[in-house]
Order: structure tokens, then C-alpha cells, then sequence
């Protein structure tokens, strides 16, 4: 009987109707033989990557990734958590409005953040850069789930536009903190990811998010901020 | 599914943290496997279970109870792990030059017979990873399911959400499409080894 290629993939993975009948056609049939043989050595070439173990804890490590972004489709949870995020925040713009300042440019914080920036002043100068750091982690945290989400296709304008009008306060905070401070690298990656946060922010009910999906992949802005975070995480 | 399993998913479904926990646990493994397979990197992998996790509680609502849960779940990994696959060419494509000895064809270089044969194989997983990430997502979704975890064209039916006769033409179309890439592989090999 002439065999397809069809039937010998079905033959290869266990689910021909006649095993039996066709185990005996290969024996006593060269050509077939051979051409089998030639379709089981491709296949084997998918069997090439041997899977190691993952590193413990791989549970534990995927939960404590996961968790922080179960509760985070709402705007208040795209700001930094907990009274350090707030804390940071408000240093950010402490560190904006001291420099400024002193550069002579008048920044005006709202003033509940003033206020809160007025209470911290007492920090020293260490536990400042800490906050900032950690605030700026989460920024950058918050940006690139935005972005993934995006570039995965996201299910609906409003959600991300609110998502992006809120983190687009703090951008421009942190990148001015940033510039200000003299860290280029975060400043600039910070100043990428303004226009899609100012495009999704200001989008219509018919803005097509494919658009930002693009704009995100043409400047490889995914990629920059997770560098930009893991470089923070270095230096923590 | 079974009984415990569905109701972790009815009660993560309703913002419950702790079920979900529960199916992050338990499937944690064989998803960092799957996307191992696709992304042949650990760290990366990871990455991309997390994101897999992530697009999975947000589609929660959208699961269908009479699915398989691991199936499903497999299936947002393996798409995970192919968008990071993607993300990560495209990143080398713009970071490096190609070495000075490309010319755009495979080329294999014979030292002695060991790393020869080391280096064909590696060519010929890269190939693969490659040409699976290139398939359409049903054929690419059908070939992962039926090559690496077994599963019968019956149950990939359900995946796809056709009938088995589509499963199994998806089958069949991927491992045309992975033999039109590998096959000219193997006949370089042979030809070199003659």
C-alpha cells in the first residue's frame, strides 16, 4: 500500500488507526523504511534541547512576581504602594522643586505632596536616594506592565488609558528627578516612555491601541525599561 | 478537571489571591518547562511563566470550565514564550553585527567529529525553536502540544477548539513546515559526513 507522509507523522505519534498493519509494511518495505527513518531524525532534532531543572523555590519566586500585579488594573495601584511609594514620591518632588530652585525655575509641587515634601525634609540625605530608588523601581515596574499589556494586546482603551494618565504625572516627576540627579541613562528611557504614556493618556474611544503596540516595538521600549529597572535592582 | 481545581479557578475568578496562588504552584514547573523549550533560557523563561501567570489571571473570566486547565494554561505559556523568543531576535538583530564568516548560508564547521556533530545538532535546535516560533499560532500550539507533552490530537482538539480532524491537519501542516526547514539540514550533514 502506498503510505502518505500524513500517515507515518500519525504512525510517529502513536495515533495511526493500524499500527500493526503498518510496523509490518515497514519491515518489509525499504523505500518506506527509509522514508520514515529520514521523517523520525527531523522530528528527533525538536528533542534537542534538554530542560534542566529551574532553580529552586521557582514557586515561591513566581508568586512573589506575580502578586504584586493580581490587584494592580486599577489607577491607584499604578502609583507606588504603601507609605515608603508615597514617601518616595513625594521626595522625588522635593528633589525637583529643591533643584529647581536652584536653577532658578519656578516648580510648583500640589500642595499635599509639598506638604508631605516638607515633613521629609528632615531625612537625611541617604535615606532620600533610597526612597527615590525604590519609588523609581516601582515606576519603572508599573511602566513595563503597562507595556507588556499593550504589546500583548490590550483588551480595552479605558483601562489603559487611566492606567497611563496616572503614571504619566509620575514619569514626568521622575524624569526631571532624574535629570536633575545627573542619572542620564533612566532620564532618557524616562523621556521614551512619555510620548506612549501622553498618546494612551489623551486617546479617543476609537484610538487603535495597536498604534502604541507598534510605537513600543519600533523604539524597543520594553526592552529599555526592563535594563533601566534591572540596573536599579543592581544597584540595591 | 478535577473538582478542587475548578473551584480554585471559580474562586480566583472572583479576585480570590490565594486560589490563585494555588494554580501558580502547582503549574509553575511544567510552565517554565514549556517555555524552556521555546526560549532554551532559564532566566528568560521565568520571565515569560510570569507574564503567562499574568495574562492568565486577567483571562480567568474568559476560561472555559470544561477545558483542561494545564492545556490552556500551556497554551498562554507557550504564546508567552514565543513573544519573548520574538522580542529577544529582534533585540540581537538590532544590538550585533553578523560574524565576518556569514554569508547566509549554514555553514558547518568540521574540527573533529565531536564538536562537528555538536555544533550541527545545536544548528539544528536553533533551526527548530526558530521554525516552531514562525508557526501559525493553531499548527505551533498543535506540534508543542503533541511532540513535547504528549497529548492526543483529541485533546489538542480541545485546545484549538475544532474538531479532531483540524487538530490533526494542524499537526500535520507544522511538521511539513519544520521538515521544509530541517530536512535540507540533514542532507547538508550527510553530504559533509559522506
Amino acid at each position: 500500500m502506498n503510505r502518505s507522509d500524513d500517515e507515518l507523522i500519525l504512525f510517529f505519534y502513536g495515533e495511526h488507526e493500524a499500527p500493526d498493519e503498518l510496523m509490518r509494511e515497514l519491515a518489509a518495505d525499504p523505500a518506506l523504511s527509509r522514508r520514515y527513518d529520514t521523517l523520525r531524525r527531523e522530528l528527533s532534532a525538536l528533542d534537542g534541547v534538554v530542560v534542566p531543572e529551574p532553580r529552586p523555590g521557582l514557586e515561591a519566586r513566581m508568586w512573589a512576581r506575580v502578586t504584586p500585579s493580581l490587584t494592580r488594573r486599577t489607577w491607584r495601584s499604578a502609583l507606588p504602594s504603601g507609605w515608603l511609594g508615597w514617601a518616595a514620591l513625594a521626595t522625588a518632588v522635593l528633589v525637583v522643586a529643591f533643584a529647581g530652585f536652584l536653577g532658578g525655575r519656578a516648580i510648583r509641587p500640589e500642595p499635599t505632596e509639598s506638604a508631605v515634601a516638607a515633613t521629609l525634609k528632615a531625612l537625611p540625605p541617604s535615606a532620600r536616594e533610597r526612597v527615590l530608588q525604590a519609588a523609581l523601581a516601582d515606576h519603572l515596574d508599573s511602566s513595563q506592565r503597562l507595556l507588556l499589556e499593550l504589546a500583548n494586546g490590550a483588551p480595552s482603551i479605558d483601562d489603559e488609558r487611566a492606567w497611563a494618565t496616572t503614571l504619566l504625572s509620575a514619569n514626568r516627576l521622575y524624569r526631571r528627578a532624574a535629570e536633575r540627579a545627573g542619572q542620564r541613562r533612566v532620564a532618557a528611557v524616562l523621556a521614551e516612555l512619555e510620548p506612549v504614556l501622553t498618546q494612551l493618556a489623551d486617546a479617543p474611544e476609537t484610538f487603535d491601541l495597536r498604534l502604541s503596540k507598534a510605537r513600543i516595538e519600533n523604539a524597543d521600549l520594553l526592552f529599555k525599561v526592563r535594563i533601566a529597572r534591572n540596573n536599579l535592582k543592581e544597584l540595591s | 478537571m478535577e473538582a478542587a481545581e475548578l473551584d480554585g479557578v471559580r474562586r480566583a475568578r472572583q479576585g480570590d489571591a490565594e486560589a490563585f496562588r494555588g494554580i501558580v504552584a502547582t503549574y509553575s514547573r511544567p510552565l517554565w518547562r514549556a517555555a524552556f523549550r521555546v526560549l532554551g533560557d532559564a532566566e528568560a523563561a521565568e520571565d515569560a511563566v510570569q507574564d503567562a501567570f499574568l495574562r492568565a489571571w486577567r483571562a480567568l473570566d474568559r476560561f472555559d470550565e470544561r477545558a483542561e486547565l494545564s492545556t490552556w494554561l500551556y497554551r498562554i505559556a507557550i504564546n508567552a514564550a514565543i513573544d519573548h523568543r520574538r522580542e529577544r531576535t529582534r533585540r540581537e538583530a538590532l544590538a550585533g553585527p553578523l560574524p565576518e564568516d556569514f554569508d547566509g548560508q549554514v555553514t558547518l564547521k568540521s574540527t573533529a567529529a565531536d564538536p562537528h556533530r555538536q555544533a550541527f545538532w545545536r544548528e539544528m535546535v536553533d533551526r527548530a525553536q526558530d521554525a516552531i516560533s514562525e508557526l501559525p499560532e493553531a499548527e505551533r500550539t498543535a506540534i508543542l502540544l503533541r511532540h513535547y507533552e504528549g497529548r492526543s490530537i483529541a485533546e489538542i482538539a480541545g485546545v484549538l477548539g475544532g474538531g479532531e480532524s483540524s487538530a490533526k491537519q494542524a499537526v500535520f501542516r507544522a511538521v511539513r513546515k519544520l521538515r521544509l526547514v530541517l530536512g535540507p539540514l540533514m542532507e547538508t550533514s550527510r553530504h559533509e559526513s559522506v
